[in-house]
């Protein structure tokens, strides 16, 4: 206890210099605080993004609702205007005909149902048809698939990347996809890349974050494309939205999430190759149905990568300075006292108990210094924060404090560490002088 | 009590022997005066008594105990108080916070501070000096602070390098008295390094150094 409030009294006694170093300290704490959180804010991210490399997932679609097992055409047979719909083949590609079944010729219903001025149907009960404008509607894309998803149990290798994080990721506006293995091949996707769905002003650019097996998928369905869910834009409308979502059941499972607008599902890259060309033939080349960005480096992926990189970098830097300045605050501090310490042992105090005295005093300094230039560093990570919130997407499920936190544990070990051994390794040297010539007792 | 025994001491082994051979048997209950010319190693004597270094050869014992075989720490907070020429006190700290130092050092389980304050006004330091830092006292206060400091661990020998050097005549009076009371009250042996030969007249033995060599005269 004495040693303690010894140590305490001390960082008054010698004030002077522990004000000079506290300065030092407080401004490189502070900073590489600030830094190792933007680079954990960064890293975090980036990790979320890449992770489960290698690994195996199983899919049943999280966030997805089974819709009701018996609908009728009529709940859901909506076209509005697109560049699309007057082609029925490619229409036919977009929806995988044996999710919504054949007519007594065996010829998918949903081929039947547009013109020009208006939309026509098939019931039960004959031809039915309405106005174009009534069916107008804002509607999303809020997913993409090689064919309907499977309902749940279906499984493939992700084999570069990663699956949806969670629920919220796969559903909630997240501008990350998983493409699939011949899409990759044909389009040479790697992760990180970007691929832009666009019709005329509206557009959509996700981060391909996950490479899907396409042998998996090969065996499942001939034409793996690409898997993805998404909203915002009112590109491809097809499903209206009802207040549960619309959609089969049955062995096809056909789903769509609860509170989104429509599902799309694309058969295959040869689906989209020919969207693509329909996109820029109607639109006479100045918009494309799919971009492609890859290696411009513009992708979220990048700038996190790019900035953790720097902040990791600074903090490295920081990292340096502080353990310098510990070292040499460690040196400095011993060596100005050696005095002191040749008379406490001239007084019979023990070595252990004076290391561990001056340990417990530096310590004592630093973490003060440390618990300021921490709240300093915290509060203006904080106010950084919102900026690069503005500017970067950030899942959901990285908590701001974990950047902080990390930040704070390795900053506080490392002063910690290299206080504990600076001093060890400094006072080493007087502590096994004999007081007598430290004292310079001569006479 | 304190018995050194062919000893000799040299600062390093190019220098030459400051302490030649020397042969002694320090008795509790008696004061030792150690006088001799600057550099003829009265401080160096002091020094290997109070184990702040090793004899370059012989042996020291205390109570027929070879010190080397003691430990350093045990031997220098229990059994023997130094109180230096230069006073070396820890100049940062208060005069109370000093001897409470020691106190803590030594393993005392009393009211530290009280003793320690009922020390200081032993040898006469002002009471409101007792919470200033020790580099802001006089020459004469840090003597006395020293002085304390070397009493508060009530140890059987005091060695004592010019006690009274900076004192005026009614501190040295004091300085004396105490010490003199720890010989007679207390058995203490005390061993003190003087120019003065005031101070010597009041000792048991007169001890004279000379080129490292002892030659005591008895009173």
């Amino acid at each position: 206890m004495y040693l303690i409030t010894n140590a305490l009294k001390n960082l008054g006694r010698y004030k002077s210099i522990y004000t000079l170093f506290g300065t030092f300290y407080f401004l490189l704490i502070s900073a590489a605080v600030v830094l190792l959180c933007i680079g954990f804010f960064a890293n975090s991210t980036f990790a979320s993004i890449q992770r489960h490399f290698y690994s195996t997932a199983s899919i049943g679609m999280p966030g997805f609702q089974m819709l009701p097992a018996t609908i009728t055409y009529d709940d859901y047979v909506y076209f509005s205007q697109s560049p699309f719909v007057d082609d029925i083949q490619f229409t036919s590609f977009m929806f995988n005909p044996s999710a919504f079944g054949f007519d007594a010729n065996g010829e998918s219903l949903w081929h039947k149902v547009f013109n020009e001025n208006e939309l026509t149907w098939t019931t039960q009960n004959g031809i039915e048809k309405t106005a174009l404008q009534n069916l107008l509607r804002q509607i999303a894309i809020v997913g993409f698939n090689d064919v309907l998803l499977p309902i749940t149990g279906f499984h493939f290798n992700v084999v570069e990347g990663r699956m949806f994080e969670n629920d919220n990721e796969a559903v909630a506006f997240r501008n990350v996809t998983i493409i699939c293995g011949d899409f990759v091949q044909m389009y040479t996707y790697e992760i990180g890349d970007s691929i832009t769905f666009a019709q005329g002003e509206f557009y959509k650019t996700f981060t391909i974050v996950g490479l899907l097996d396409e042998t998996e998928w090969e065996n499942a369905r001939p034409s793996p494309a690409l898997f993805t869910t998404f909203s915002g834009a009112e590109v491809f409308n097809i499903f209206p939205q009802k207040e549960q979502g619309l959609g089969l059941d049955g062995a096809s499972g056909f789903y769509i999430p609860a509170g989104y607008d429509a599902i799309i599902y694309l058969r295959s890259a040869d689906d989209f190759e020919f969207m693509r060309n329909v996109v820029q033939r109607r639109t006479n080349g100045t918009h494309s149905l799919f971009m492609r960005h890859r290696n411009e480096h513009i992708t979220h992926l990048n700038t996190m990568t790019a900035m953790q990189q720097f902040s990791n970098m600074l903090a490295l830097i920081s990292a340096t300075f502080i353990v310098a300045l510990t070292i040499i605050t460690a040196i400095i501090m011993v060596n100005s006292r050696k005095y002191d310490i040749a008379v406490l042992r001239a007084m019979g105090m023990s070595k252990f108990r004076l290391i561990i005295g001056y340990i417990m005093e530096n310590l004592f300094f630093i973490w003060i210094v440390f618990f300021v230039a921490a709240i300093v560093g915290i509060g203006t990570f904080i106010i950084i924060y919102p900026q690069l919130l503005g500017q970067f997407f950030i899942p959901l499920q990285i908590p701001i404090l974990s950047p902080i936190v990390s930040s704070l544990l390795i900053n506080f070990g490392l002063i910690t560490i290299t206080t504990i051994l600076s001093i060890v390794i400094s006072s080493g040297l007087i502590l096994f002088t004999q007081p007598l010539k430290l004292l310079n007792l001569r006479d | 009590m304190l018995r050194i025994e062919d000893v000799y001491y040299k600062y390093n082994h190019k220098s030459p022997n400051v302490l030649h051979g020397i042969n002694y048997t320090f008795n509790k209950g008696c004061l030792y005066a150690v006088m001799g010319h600057s550099g003829s190693g009265k401080t160096t004597l002091l020094s290997i008594l109070a184990k702040l270094d090793n004899p370059t050869k012989g042996k020291i014992y205390f109570n027929e105990r070879d010190i080397t075989q003691i430990n350093a720490n045990v031997y220098r907070s229990k059994y023997i108080s130094i109180i230096f020429q230069r006073f070396n006190l820890l100049n940062k700290y208060t005069a109370l916070d000093n001897i409470v130092m020691a106190l803590n050092i030594g393993k005392f389980t009393g009211d530290k501070a009280y003793h320690a304050s009922n020390l200081l006004m032993s040898i006469n330091l002002p009471v409101e000096k007792h919470k200033r830092v020790v580099s802001s006292l006089s020459g004469g206060e840090q003597q006395r602070v020293a002085i304390a400091r070397a009493l508060a661990t009530n140890a059987d020998v005091i060695l004592a390098d010019e006690p009274t050097g900076n004192l005026d005549s009614i501190n040295t009076s004091h300085v004396m008295n105490a010490l003199l009371a720890l010989k007679e009250e207390h058995k203490k042996c005390v061993i003190l390094v003087t120019h003065d030969d005031r101070i010597a007249n009041q000792a048991d033995v007169v001890i004279n150094i000379n080129e490292g060599r002892l030659m005591a005269r008895h009173f």
